[in-house]
């Protein structure tokens, strides 16, 4: 945590800020409606506007379509231009209550990686508990359940929302914890952005993003590259990233849009091992396309969405491990303003997951039964009253394997006075096991096992004003049915047991406006129970920020700092880790040159400034002291 | 006003049903525990003949189990432990001679509700012998395993590898525990 020691001058800034606050708070009555633009995402060739302090406290103003969760959004420039090595690590940094396991250079897949998420005590390493969302639609491998942590470029990400306790109602399988929605980039103007970024640094870590925006007349254009090859902070550790994306978007009429888009990821690395038993050729290869066909009709008051979707991958290990998968799907969603106060939401959703794996060096295959569910959801919004919201909704699932499965939900928020309410919102989710869980023999399977299912609440409080941003939530996950290993190979198991109840809370707050100087703080604190395993019961994040605006260019400074606590390697508090935390530090010069329409953005960033020796998996050290810099242009 | 306090109602009964969730800690809860002599299990690149004499998990006996044998199911707390166990060599008849201390390698969950068969095998045991691929016992469940079943008179920790099994004329022994 960086606080600068205030002199005696500074206290009485502060003293008289607290009380300003104050009166806003309790004598005054005045909107905050002018913090409803406060955080929105600045133009790219505005220089006075290149705060990069873009992550809003929801619990005044969210912006997800259950206006009763608690959420966090976080703009797509703030993770483009954080110093933290992946996009979920990024979103870590602004949301404390989402725990990301970071890794070096890449998270990687299977053995050894890293970028295992959790939310609110559910998650996993890998990951299937929370679910990331990219344009509405589900993300996850067809096999194993997880996302790949290191598919989601922030070039093309328009904002973040993280949703916290989870919304199977909405998001069906897999938010059983959280979910992590991702919104792509799109020009909205006539005329066009270019933008490139390019950098270098420790451990010969190249970096290129290109990324092409347009929109002429009827015709969007969206396209990135964006690639990564390092050497790793260890011997093993490097690898190759490279995420390429294209959409088009063609507008019928003002009303009437199709889209066409798809993403396509390669990742070669290694595990590298335990430090205290390195490995040297325990390498893995990913190759995966993300491809969404989405047709949308937006009459005055509504919008209806027709998308067909396929997520489709091969993953090749050292050990002869091959895997072909599949998620693929439908998805049938109508919103509609029914009255002023009431908004009503409709869907319909297919998903389809399966594959095959084999084992290319003993030539055998190990066979997989697809899993293939419908579903029928729908969501109102109803505000009897002006300062009061209330949200219900249900999903009915039918599955191929596991029959009807009821998810619901309810929610409230109430304004409370100018810029203070409070919310609460109870919902029950679900995650369908796996197809490993089902079928591969890693290191055992149960064709016999149920889906996982949570009830998850909580209920906050939230204050926005011009200076202030604040919110506390107290939350409750109650899961049951958890699948879960037992015993070791030959004689292993893995069963549904067990019902689990995790209480936590918590809060973020925002000191902005302050001259130059912005303050985020982000905590959360949450009892686990026995399950302990990499679910730290504390976590702290922190950003100073100073931003100075001249004439035709800006200057950002930043420290951001993780602190993690009540660590550990398993669970019943075993194998307890050391706290993990560092401090990152970030150089952002943006100077725009008008008459070429050219921004020039050099950037450093110093990581881990103390060189502190921390971990966040046993054995895996991270980086010590390093260093990145790199060049943005904008046209 | 009016519609402020109902307003607030509605929250606060929202609030009311979250908060009012019962916690899931029932101290009385049980599961339901077998063990099982797996040591010839076929899988296994090595199938020592370990007769199980004595065995225990939270705070139950399980008893004597012949190789390939599963033991009765017993109620037990729920938890985290070693299933602790005597193991005689190839001595179905457990002599204290060829007999040991051993433990499961792996500290064993169970939790409220489960019924589960744990099974000790080549890859889930740790014994005091010389280290022949099975990794060595720690001295708390060594310990243990002394206080439990004294009458096999077993050296104390720090002699362990002068007990009869280990140093006797049954070397074949180190190849299994």
């Amino acid at each position: 945590m960086v606080m600068a020691s205030p002199r005696g001058h500074d206290w009485a800034v502060a003293a008289a800020t607290l009380l300003a606050l104050t009166q806003q708070l309790f004598l005054t009555r005045r909107a905050a409606a002018a913090e409803e633009t406060a955080d929105t995402v600045p133009t790219r060739t505005g220089p006075k506007a290149t705060s990069s302090v873009e992550v809003v406290v929801t619990g005044a103003r969210p912006l997800t379509r259950d206006t009763t969760a608690d959420t966090t959004r976080v703009s797509g420039r703030t993770l483009q231009e954080s110093p933290r090595g992946s996009t979920l690590d990024a979103l870590s940094q602004e949301s404390a209550d989402l725990y990301v396991s970071a890794g070096g250079v890449l998270h990687g897949v299977s053995d050894g990686s890293t970028g295992g998420v959790h939310m609110r005590g559910l998650g996993g390493s890998p990951n299937s508990q929370v679910l990331v969302v990219e344009d509405g639609i589900p993300d996850f491998q067809g096999i194993f359940g997880h996302p790949i942590p290191d598919a989601y470029a922030p070039a093309l990400i328009d904002q973040a929302l993280v949703i916290k306790g989870g919304d199977s109602v909405l998001y069906g399988t897999n938010a059983l914890g959280g979910v992590i929605a991702l919104s792509s980039r799109w020009r909205t103007s006539n005329g066009y952005e270019l933008i490139n970024d390019v950098g270098y640094g420790s451990y010969a870590t190249l970096k290129e993003s290109a990324t092409w925006l347009s929109h002429w007349s009827k015709t969007d254009l969206s396209a990135s590259l964006q690639t990564l090859s390092s050497d790793g902070h260890r011997p093993g550790a490097g690898g190759n990233l490279a995420v390429g994306l294209v959409g088009v978007r063609y507008h019928f009429t003002p009303t009437v849009s199709l889209t066409i888009r798809d993403k396509y990821t390669h990742l070669h690395g290694a595990n590298p091992g335990p430090a205290s038993h390195p490995y040297l050729d325990h390498w893995y290869n990913v190759s995966r396309h993300n491809a969404l066909l989405q047709f949308a009709w937006t009459p005055r008051g509504s919008r209806l969405t027709l998308s067909e979707f396929a997520n489709v991958g091969e993953h090749r290990l050292y050990d002869g491990f091959l895997s072909t998968d599949h998620t693929t799907g439908t998805l049938l969603d109508f919103e509609t303003r029914l009255h002023e106060s009431t908004i009503l939401i409709l869907g319909a959703a297919s998903n389809q997951v399966g594959g095959r794996v084999e084992d290319r060096i003993a030539g055998t295959e190990t066979p997989v039964s697809p899993i293939c569910d419908v579903a029928a959801y729908n969501q109102l919004t109803v505000k009897p009253q002006a300062p009061l919201t209330l949200t219900a909704g249900t999903r009915e699932l039918y599955s191929s394997k596991y029959g009807s499965v009821l998810l619901y939900k309810a929610g409230a928020r109430l304004e409370l006075l100018s810029g203070l309410s409070a919310h609460a919102r109870i919902t029950r989710n679900f995650r369908q096991p796996t197809l490993r869980e089902l079928y591969l023999p890693f290191p055992t399977a149960n064709p016999n096992l149920r889906p996982e299912t949570s009830v998850n609440s909580d209920a906050g409080i939230g204050y926005v004003s011009k200076y202030l941003n604040a919110e506390a939530t107290v939350f409750r996950t109650a899961a049951t049915d958890l699948i879960r290993y037992y015993g070791v190979w030959p004689s292993a198991e893995v069963v549904n047991i067990d019902h689990i109840v995790i209480n936590g809370v918590q809060g973020q707050l925002m000191l902005k406006h302050l001259g130059p100087v912005t303050l985020r703080i982000s905590a959360n604190k949450q009892d686990v129970g026995r399950y302990t395993r990499q679910n730290p019961n504390a976590k702290v994040n922190t950003t100073l920020e100073w931003n100075q605006d001249f004439d035709l260019s800006s200057l950002t400074a930043a420290l951001s700092s993780e602190w993690v606590h009540g660590l550990y390697m398993a669970d019943y508090h075993r194998q307890p880790m050391d706290d993990v935390f560092f401090i990152d530090a970030t150089l952002r010069y943006r100077h725009f040159i008008p008459e070429r329409q050219l921004t020039l953005e050099p950037y450093l960033y110093l990581r881990n400034l103390l060189d502190h020796r921390y971990a966040y998996v046993a054995d895996y050290p991270m980086p010590g002291f390093n260093a990145f810099a790199g060049l943005k242009i904008e046209i | 006003m009016r519609s402020s306090i109902l307003n607030l109602l509605v929250l606060t009964s929202l609030v009311s049903t979250i908060a009012c969730g019962s916690n899931d800690d029932d101290k009385s809860a049980t599961a339901t525990v077998s063990i099982k002599n797996d040591f010839n299990n076929a899988e296994m690149a090595y199938q020592p003949p370990w007769t199980i004499c004595e065995s225990y998990y939270l705070g139950q006996q399980f008893g004597k189990l012949g190789l390939g044998d599963t033991s009765d199911a017993k109620k037990v707390a729920p938890g985290l432990d070693n299933v602790l166990l005597v193991a005689a060599w190839d001595d179905a008849s457990c002599s204290p001679e060829n007999s040991l201390p051993l433990a499961s390698k792996n500290e064993e969950e169970i939790v409220s509700g489960q019924t589960r068969t744990i099974a000790l095998n080549m890859a889930n045991h740790q014994g005091p012998c010389p280290p022949q691929g099975v990794a060595p016992i720690p001295e708390a469940q060594y310990t243990r395993i002394l206080a439990l079943w004294p009458s096999y008179n077993f050296k104390p920790y720090a002699e362990r590898t002068e007990n009869t099994e280990c140093t006797g004329d049954t070397t074949d022994a180190d190849a299994g525990n």
